[in-house]
C-alpha cells in the first residue's frame, strides 16, 4: 500500500524538543517530500502539535519511530491516504 | 559555537557565577591559613588547591545538573502521560541532557578552577592581607554582577558574598587545612 498523507497527533514537552528538531527528524524519514507541523494546543507543560506529511510512499513506521526519537510522542494517526492518487476527503450528506 | 560564547551564554550564567565563587571561597577555606600565616602560598599550592577545585566542582556539578535534567524528563513523561517510566531517557532527550551536563559541569570546573586560582594567587604576589582584600572585592563584585541579571540588590548581593568570603576566610584561618 502506497501512504500518500498522513495526519499525526503529536505532543511533546514545553521546554524540549523543539519543534525544529522534530521538523527535522521528519525531513530525513524516506519518502517525505512536504510536512506541515502547527501547534494546536498549548497546555501547562505540554504542547499539542498537527503533523501533516505528505509523499509518494511514506513508511509509516520509520516516521512514528523518527519523531518519538526525538522525545516527543505520537498519540494517534488523525488520517491516511493511500492508494494511486491523494483524493480529498468527502463530507457526509446527513 | 565559539568556546568564549559558552561562556557569555545566559543558560551557563550558574555554571560560570556559582563556578568562580565556590572557586573562590574554596581557594579561602583551605588556603587562608597558610596566606596569613606569613608562609604564603606558591605555585605548589595554587595547582593543588586548583585541582581539588577543579575536581569537585565537576563531579559536584555534574551530578546535579545530570540528576535536575533527568528529573524534569520524568516529570515530561508524566505530563505526557507515557507508561513506561524511563523512556524519554532512551530518546535524543536522554544524549541531550547528558551533553548539557558535561558541558556546564566543565564550565563551573574551569571556573572553579580560575576563582581558587585568585585569591592564591594575588596572595603569592602582593602581600597577604591586600590580596585577600581584592579576593573579597572581587566576591562583591560578582554578587553585584549576580543582582543586575535578575534586578536585585546590588548592595545586598555584593555584601552577602563579601561576608560569605570573610566568614570562610576566618573558618580557614583558624582550621589551616594545608598550613
Amino acid at each position: 500500500m502506497k501512504i500518500r498523507r498522513l495526519l499525526f497527533d503529536v505532543d511533546k514537552a514545553l521546554a524540549r524538543p523543539s519543534i525544529l528538531e522534530i521538523a527535522e527528524a521528519i525531513n530525513n524519514c524516506s519518502g517525505v517530500e512536504a510536512f506541515h507541523i502547527a501547534v494546536q494546543d498549548v497546555d501547562t507543560e505540554t504542547l499539542d502539535l498537527n503533523v501533516s506529511i505528505e509523499g509518494e510512499d511514506l513508511q509509516h513506521d520509520e516516521i512514528v519511530s523518527a519523531i518519538e526519537h526525538t522525545g516527543a510522542v505520537v498519540h494517534g494517526l488523525e488520517q491516511i491516504s493511500a492508494g494511486n492518487r491523494t483524493i480529498e476527503p468527502l463530507k457526509r450528506s446527513r | 559555537m565559539k568556546l568564549g560564547a559558552v561562556f557569555v551564554d545566559p543558560r551557563h550564567r550558574l555554571d560560570v557565577v556559582a563556578g568562580i565563587v565556590d572557586g573562590i571561597l574554596n581557594g579561602l577555606i583551605l588556603a587562608a591559613g597558610k596566606l596569613l600565616s606569613g608562609t604564603g602560598a606558591s605555585w605548589m599550592l595554587i595547582i593543588k588547591v586548583g585541582a581539588a577545585t577543579g575536581f569537585t566542582t565537576f563531579f559536584v556539578f555534574f551530578v546535579a545538573h545530570y540528576a535536575q535534567a533527568r528529573t524534569d524528563l520524568v516529570r515530561a513523561e508524566r505530563e505526557l502521560n507515557l507508561m513506561k517510566h524511563g523512556k524519554l531517557a532512551t530518546t535524543r532527550l536522554g544524549q541531550q541532557v547528558l551533553t548539557e551536563s558535561l558541558i556546564g559541569a566543565t564550565i563551573a570546573s574551569f571556573c572553579g578552577l580560575l576563582g581558587a586560582f585568585a585569591p592564591l594567587f594575588l596572595g603569592m604576589v602582593l602581600p597577604p592581607l591586600l590580596g585577600i582584600t581584592i579576593t573579597f572585592l572581587l566576591l562583591g563584585g560578582l554578587g553585584v554582577v549576580l543582582a543586575h541579571t535578575f534586578y536585585g540588590s546590588s548592595w545586598l548581593w555584593g555584601g552577602a558574598i563579601m561576608a560569605g568570603g570573610a566568614l570562610l576566610t576566618y573558618v580557614g584561618l583558624h582550621l589551616d587545612i594545608v598550613g
